[in-house]
């Protein structure tokens, strides 16, 4: 793998080549955090819950003139499991080319985080330790005895914070260093006394033979033997020392068995490893009382977890989050589209000619002002996830919604993808990897598209506010999330009982502390999905605009021209004359490419109540979901005549009714997700014909939802 | 007893994991297994999930694992200074050991 982030003279200038190395570490130990604090720059989502890395990797940088490859793993509690990020973890570890293991372990919890740390060290390649958070634990009166550490273990250990930068040059030097040394320290780890027995014998017999393998210590070699490591054994397998070896191990095995209590070797190694864990915990880790940090998170969880209470403050959470996103959003909202009406007519007076006028005004200000307005609701809606997601209170929610998601078939974890999807399904999509069941993951991908992500987000404050009071459009744009989530849950069941049928997977799952959201992280997140909003508006948005307003303007009609160009000559007065020239309009988008297009699909969407427009609009809707407000934009400025109605909501709230507007959210709401959302579903799920699937679920159903919608809503309040 | 049957921050020690492979080592990887300090935090509405600290890690379960969970309660904790010093007894004698 290269470092594309690397220059290359760079590296010539230099001399040296990168130091590559593999972060491991469990989930929850600040290991993105690290990752930025090493390479001074932001390139990693951070957040507090498992599963934020789901694909490895790669981050490049500079120090003291060496260059730096970090490969981040995803965050594993072992790498023996069976989960999709162990198997990634495992795999990368075992047969990749690296310099070195950074082990990143959470100071606070050193006895579990060693659990994944022994393992580690008996993949015997070199090791360094980083003691992270270490000035939480200081805080939480936990002193850890490093030289201690060090010599049970075996390796550098380096304590760090991330948080306040303390450490950082000590551990990349450390790092250097131990990647130049010739030399890796053994595995030292003493396991228990009948263990120790059976690898003394089997180290004995090779040392009797002279048998060395690689860089391994034979104490290794007896280690790796006994634990049954299946490369080991693949690579010792035509040795002629194994005819010996073999009743000796099956011999030393059966001993083990006998202590253990048990055959399986996996079994045996993690009672082995929680042994060691616990005694080096005890030998190094003085600490005086629980620690506080540990006592706050219980107080807390007795009142966010609590029986009674747990979920109505959930719920209030989630409800506060998008009434704020609505108030607060629409703030800024109405200077940003001020702006964008003065700047637009000072444009279009600047242009002579009428094509190029109706192409920048309306086609691209048009069509880029109708997504920018919705920046401010955006970065708030994005704030909210990224605290649920640092402060630790997302996996609160996972275990308080268990019970509730598990009668529909779903896992409490799939809450965090779920959730995600509000933000974006993209990255959601990828979040649903924390699920080890298959079943449970292709479920969870199949409803996904039901949360409405953030892109969507501007199509409801659209149509909420142009057809509902300000007062009630906060409680709607909530309603509209959570009818979206209760309809996945539904469909969760439905998917469950007829095509996922199968065994639940236990829930079992870590509640990590709660840690004050760092302003730093928060800041990034937002900023860094803001900014890719803003790259969109600019470049995709804007072309896809310009093709709008081209295929909604041409072919241009010439006997459409003549016979109105001929009424409005000859009408009296100027009502007269303004009506004409916009039925004229009107008549010229109807016959063009638009026009046909939409008129092709329109009897498909007209049980709904949508006009060709809102057709139109729906379809370009598969290319990104903010298309669908620039397209709206667009067809709707173009056939305006009122001139001081000129923001788009207003003309909606003209040209349509609430039962429309309705039928239409409901419809977006529920089909098919963006055309980058639906690949990375495609890979995740695993084909071509989940997409296939995909689509024709989402159709139909978007299709029935809006047309109940549509007449209900038609009884109640009349076309 | 089971864990399941546990009262709240009721101090207890793992005595035994009645799981199959895969659950088991799941378990074993949040270092609940064989000797593991554990005590009930919090249980959701109907003790369907509920909150345990597992020596210094807090995890979440369902009643059906929890009910595999065989835990005995503790009644006096060995003095944590005198664990120590046996612990690192047990260490030099164990490296002299190997070292011949």
């Amino acid at each position: 793998m290269s470092c594309e982030s690397c220059k290359v003279e760079q590296k010539e200038e230099y001399g040296v080549g990168a130091i590559k190395i593999a972060l491991a570490g469990q989930p929850n130990v600040g290991k993105s955090m690290l990752i930025n604090a090493m390479s001074g720059g932001n390139r990693v989502k951070v957040g507090n819950f498992s599963g934020v890395t789901v694909d490895k990797m790669e981050v490049c940088f500079e120090h003291h003139c060496h260059l730096f490859d970090l490969i981040d793993l995803p965050g594993t509690y072992s790498i023996d499991g069976f989960t999709k990020e162990e198997k990634v973890a495992k795999e990368f570890l075992l047969n990749e080319e690296y310099d070195l293991i950074l082990n990143v372990v959470d100071s606070t919890n050193l006895q579990r985080n060693l659990l994944l740390t022994t393992e580690l060290l008996e993949l015997n390649t070199k090791v360094v330790v980083a003691l992270n958070m270490i000035d939480e634990a200081k805080a939480d009166g936990i002193t850890i005895d490093r030289e201690q550490l060090e010599k049970i273990l075996g390796v550098k250990v380096v304590m760090v914070s991330a948080k306040t930068g303390e450490g950082i040059d000590e551990l990349l030097d450390t790092m250097h260093e131990v990647a130049d040394s010739p030399e890796r320290s053994h595995n030292r780890l003493i396991y228990s006394d009948p263990m120790e027995e059976e690898i003394i014998k089997v180290r004995k017999f090779l040392d009797e033979k002279g048998f060395s393998y690689r860089d391994w210590s034979n104490r290794e070699v007896a280690i790796g033997l006994l634990f049954e490591q299946e490369k080991l054994y693949k690579e010792l397998h035509d040795n002629p020392i194994m005819i010996e070896l073999y009743p000796m191990i099956r011999d030393s095995l059966e001993h083990i068995y006998t202590h253990h209590e048990t055959k399986n070797i996996k079994e045996i190694r993690a009672n082995e490893h929680a042994a060691i864990a616990r005694g080096i915990a005890l030998e190094v880790v003085d600490q005086k009382s629980a620690p506080k940090s540990l006592t706050l998170t219980q107080k807390i969880d007795s009142i966010l977890l609590n029986k009674y209470l747990g979920i109505p403050i959930f719920l209030f959470f989630m409800w506060a989050l998008f009434q704020l996103t609505f108030e607060f959003g629409n703030i800024p909202m109405e200077y940003i589209d001020a702006a964008i009406g003065t700047f637009s007519d000072f444009v279009g007076s600047h242009i002579s000619s009428d094509d190029i006028r109706s192409l920048v005004v309306d086609g691209i200000i048009g069509g880029v002002g109708a997504v920018l307005l919705f920046l401010p609701n955006i970065i708030i809606l994005y704030i909210g996830i990224a605290l649920l997601e640092t402060t630790g209170y997302m996996s609160r929610v996972a275990f308080l919604l268990d019970g509730f998601f598990h009668k529909f078939g779903l896992h409490g974890k799939s809450f965090i993808p779920l959730v995600t999807g509000f933000g974006c399904t993209v990255p959601a999509y990828m979040a649903a990897r924390t699920l080890k069941s298959e079943k449970d993951r292709l479920i969870t991908l199949f409803i996904l598209g039901f949360m409405s992500c953030g892109a969507r987000l501007p199509i409801y404050v659209l149509f909420t506010g142009a057809f509902f009071s300000e007062a009630v459009s906060g409680n709607i744009l909530f309603l509209i999330y959570i009818s979206g989530a209760l309809l996945g849950l539904v469909m969760a069941k439905i998917l469950r009982v007829f095509v996922f049928k199968g065994e639940d997977e236990p829930f079992v799952m870590e509640m990590p502390k709660y840690r004050l959201p760092s302003f730093k992280l928060i800041w990034h997140t937002v900023y860094s999905n803001a900014a890719s909003y803003l790259k969109k508006a600019g470049t995709f948005i804007l072309l896809a605009s310009v093709l709008i307003w081209f295929v909604s303007n041409y072919p241009k009609n010439e006997a459409i021209a003549q016979e109105y160009s001929k009424k409005i000559e000859l009408a009296k007065t100027k009502e007269e004359r303004e009506k004409l020239a916009a039925m004229q309009q009107a008549k010229e988008l109807e016959s063009s490419y638009l026009g046909q297009i939409g008129k092709l699909s329109e009897s498909f969407f007209k049980p709904l109540g949508f006009d060709w427009r809102l057709s139109v609009a729906l379809e370009s809707g598969l290319a990104a979901k903010e298309v669908v407000v620039s397209t709206l934009g667009v067809l709707y400025s173009i056939g305006e005549v009122d001139e001081t109605s000129k923001s788009l909501k207003e003309i909606l709230a003209k040209k349509l009714n609430i039962p429309i507007a309705l039928s239409f959210i409901v419809f977006v709401m529920i089909y098919l997700p963006c055309f980058a959302a639906s690949s990375v579903f495609t890979k995740e799920a695993g084909g071509f014909k989940y997409f296939v699937y995909l689509f024709f679920f989402t159709t139909m159903t978007a299709w029935v939802m809006s047309f109940l919608t549509y007449r209900a809503t038609l009884i109640f309040f009349g076309s | 007893m089971k864990l399941s049957e546990l009262k709240k921050h009721q101090e207890a020690r793992v005595v035994r994991v009645d799981a199959s492979g895969e659950l088991k080592q799941r378990l074993a990887s949040f270092g609940l297994l064989r000797g593991a300090n554990i005590k009930i935090i919090d249980c959701s509405l109907g003790k369907s999930t509920i909150e345990v600290m597992v020596d210094n890690t807090l995890l979440a379960l369902r009643k059906e694992e929890a009910e595999k969970i065989e835990v005995e309660i503790i009644e006096n904790q060995a003095y944590h200074g005198k664990q120590k010093r046996v612990r690192q007894r047990e260490r030099r004698r164990l490296v002299q050991e190997i070292k011949k």
